[in-house]
């Protein structure tokens, strides 16, 4: 289920523009697999997020702490 | 979740113990005529899983165990319970979810004190048991308390299951543009879709914050810094302002769009109802006018007589009767004026005037003749001689003069008025035949009227608009007041995105100064989340266009599959957009008309329709094969092919139903004031499943012998299955 919203929130033409995600990536695509294009993980995260966390502030933080990790 | 079977003990008019139920996979057909507890069966459904029955004077309500008590339990085992009884009402309904059976047993007692007092528990409960291979055990009591949810939640319950035109009405409600947006936003994902807005927006603005913070510290380009931060916050300040003046238009426009959509349904008969009454208006105009010239035309023949001289019709004989008498009289007359002046001529007498009247008076008075100087007494012949020298004789001739004057007279007026009642014959024929015409339209003018206000009832009694002109005067009212409010979104909307490229701007220039001075990762991370939750926004948009897009289509389908067997005209169902993101369906027809004044039969199978088109748009979620479809009297609209098709369309889209209708069922010729199941029907509804690979099976819900559905006090029921064999 959250694999298709995933692929939801991938379709849209501006993004994969953006931050050059094809077809092949978005079919390819796993929940469980580490990603190397950070917008496809930004959007996982978003999607486990929002899925577990208590509250969206909570939600939110961890999605800045995410990115943090990330861009080091 | 699949259903296999309901017990009902002594639980409203299902008196006694022995009722039970065993549902099958497919549908489900449980009969019964009016009386017989199909409703009461419904509602053991909804006493098991919601602790309340249908509350019959509020819609959509439920009446609780708390507020009915012993009104639970059968009035005829209350009537046979003895002093010191303590009447149980129970209903246990046994269900399979994710393979594994439970039991769902729902329990009520009272117990009779006296005649008059029952002790009545203060609430029912409700046991759960699990079948643990052969027997039944009891869950725990936190399982128990969730299972009801977990068997069918809260949000999809009022969508399979539902009682009749009014549940059905109760949840889809086309006259509400939120109905609709309400099905859309509860079976679906759109609020998870929120959720992912207000998190990505959330992470975006801790991202924005600490990167302003870091901006603000550095020393670099401190001026233009602090100027860009200034316009920055003046543009937001605007912003939030323009925002909040695009709400309140967007409020505006809404309620203008409600007040135009109230009556835009209308507005089609209001218009047609307005154009009638012009048209009537109009025909009475000129009944009056007609009706008006008739009354002329008959005082008008009635002076015709005198003023046209239609009376002396065929009266010339008597003109020349008349005529022939003057010429007579003229004759006469000539004859005498000749001997006249024949005795004038001879010299015998003095001539006439002379001598004048004083002098022949003066003689006459002298009895004495002056002329020749001798006696002329009175009476004597020489006296009489003198008289006639009087001036009457004159008069005398001059009076037959006049008469003769006036005679002539009389014959020209007569001969004129004779000359006129010649041409009598036809003014009159031309006078009443105008009159006929007259009556003639005066007539069809009443017809053509009685037919135009029958027509304005028909349309109002079909439309329910009795006041066309207020219709159309509050349409005309809001949809200038949308027009006027669509105007200023408009320009706000502009103004809006105006500022949002200022800030744009003034946030990629902030960017370029912190070049340098901030830590990448500060700007990245900023980027990145803004870029998420604006997507968050696109796909949610995106995603809800879908879903209505995909409700329109099912619902269409399942629409055509219903209607197009009964040959009958149904349109195709559109979502029609209000402002706020709301939906009300209509039916529109092949040309792309807006089809008013639908019939009962029309309206329920497009919600039926839209009904079905939930669960089977909800079919990645599996609505179909968790949910059995749960619906009493959902069928009373329609016709047998409307209604056999329908629930071929149910048993195409529910793994299970139960469907509970008082048709199918026909007059017991064995019995009186009894009904048994239509067989013929039934077969043929049975093959036609058939050949779609759908089972049935027919359970009939009948009284006892001797037994009437009014006597709750006697009342039990008989619970059949039906061989179609």
């Amino acid at each position: 289920m959250q694999i298709e919203v995933l692929r939801t929130f991938l379709k849209d033409p501006e993004i994969k523009a953006k931050y050059k995600i094809d077809d092949e990536h978005i079919d390819s695509l796993n929940m469980t697999v580490s990603e190397p294009n950070i917008m496809i993980t930004l959007v996982k995260e978003l999607i486990v997020k929002q899925a577990e966390a208590p509250s969206i502030n909570v939600a939110a933080a961890q999605l800045n702490t995410v990115l943090d990790h990330r861009l080091k | 979740m699949k259903i296999h079977s309901i017990q009902l003990k002594n639980f409203l008019c299902y008196y006694g113990e022995n009722n039970r139920i065993d549902f099958k996979d497919g549908l489900n057909l449980v009969l019964g005529a009016n009386g017989y507890g199909k409703s009461k069966l419904y509602d053991a459904f909804q006493w098991v899983f919601k602790d309340g029955i249908t509350d019959e004077k509020v819609t959509g309500r439920l009446k609780q165990t708390e507020q009915l008590k012993k009104a639970l339990i059968s009035d005829k085992a209350l009537a046979e319970a003895k002093i010191g009884d303590k009447l149980k009402c129970e209903v246990i309904i046994e269900v399979t979810l994710a393979q594994e059976t439970y039991q769902l047993i729902r329990k009520y007692f009272a117990t009779k004190q006296s005649d008059e007092i029952w002790i009545e528990a203060r609430s029912s409960s409700l046991d759960v048991y699990k079948k643990d291979v052969i027997h039944f055990k009891p869950v725990s009591e936190d399982f128990a308390q969730s299972i009801t949810q977990k068997l069918i939640p809260d949000e999809v319950m009022p969508y399979v299951w539902f009682q009749g035109e009014r549940g059905v009405n109760s949840i889809i409600d086309t006259s509400s543009k939120d109905s609709l947006k309400r099905v859309i936003e509860r079976l679906s994902d759109i609020e998870r879709w929120d959720e992912y807005i207000a998190i990505s927006e959330k992470a975006a603005i801790t991202a924005t914050n600490q990167f302003n913070t870091a901006l603000k510290s550095s020393t670099r380009n401190r001026q233009d810094y602090d100027d860009l931060i200034k316009k920055q916050r003046d543009a937001q300040s605007k912003l939030v302002i323009c925002i909040e003046e695009l709400k309140n238009a967007q409020k505006n426009r809404e309620a203008a769009s409600e007040k135009s959509n109230a009556v835009i349904g209308k507005l089609s008969s209001a218009n047609k109802i307005s154009l009638i009454e012009r048209k009537k208006e109009d025909k009475i105009k000129e009944y009056k006018n007609v009706t008006s010239e008739i009354e002329n035309s008959h005082l008008n023949f009635t002076k015709g007589l005198f003023k046209e001289s239609w009376l002396l019709m065929d009266t010339k004989q008597f003109l020349l009767k008349y005529e022939e008498k003057y010429n007579r009289y003229l004759e006469n007359l000539r004859i005498r004026k000749t001997t006249e002046d024949l005795a004038s001529q001879s010299q015998d007498r003095l001539p006439r005037g002379i001598p004048e009247r004083m002098h022949v008076q003066s003689m006459l008075d002298k009895q004495h003749c002056l002329v020749c100087d001798r006696p002329a007494k009175k009476g004597t012949p020489e006296y009489k001689s003198i008289e006639q020298l009087l001036p009457e004789t004159a008069t005398k001739k001059n009076s037959i003069k006049d008469i003769e004057y006036d005679l002539r007279k009389l014959w020209n007026a007569g001969f004129t008025m004779t000359e006129k009642s010649g041409r009598a014959d036809q003014e009159i024929i031309e006078a009443i035949k105008k009159k006929d015409e007259l009556v003639v339209r005066q007539k069809e003018l009443k017809d053509e009227i009685e037919a135009l206000v029958s027509s304005v009832n028909n349309e109002i009694l079909n439309s329910g608009v009795e006041k066309a002109a207020d219709i159309i005067a509050m349409a005309t009212v809001s949809n200038q007041d949308l027009q006027k409010y669509s105007q200023t979104i408009g320009k706000l909307e502009r103004d809006k995105e105006a500022l949002e490229n200022s800030l744009k701007f003034f946030e990629s220039k902030l960017k370029s100064l912190s070049i340098g001075e901030i830590d990448s990762l500060i700007t990245k991370k900023m980027e990145l989340l803004s870029d998420l939750a604006q997507l968050a926004i696109r796909i949610k948009a995106t995603e809800y266009k879908g879903l209505v897009d995909l409700l329109q289509t099912k619902a269409n389908e399942h629409y055509e599959r219903i209607n197009k067997p009964t040959g009958a005209f149904y349109g195709n169902i559109k979502f029609i957009e209000t402002t706020g993101g709301g939906f009300i369906p209509e039916i529109f027809d092949d040309s792309g008309e807006r089809v008013s004044n639908l019939n009962t039969s029309q309206t329920s199978s497009m919600k039926l329709a839209i009904i079905m088109a939930i669960i089977t748009a909800n079919h990645k979620r599996g609505y179909a094969d968790r949910y059995p479809l749960i619906a009493d009297a959902p069928i009373s609209d329609f016709d047998a092919k409307k209604a056999k098709s329908f629930l071929i369309e149910a048993s195409n889209t529910f793994s299970q139903s139960i469907i509970i209708v008082m048709d199918y069922l026909i007059d017991d010729s064995t019995r009186t004031n009894r009904y048994s199941p239509d067989g013929k029907r039934l077969k043929d509804l049975r093959d036609s499943l058939q050949q779609e690979g759908k089972l049935i099976n027919v359970i009939q819900l009948d009284l006892p012998t001797g037994v009437v559905s009014t006597n709750r006090k006697e009342l039990s029921i008989n619970i059949k299955a039906v061989d179609l064999i």
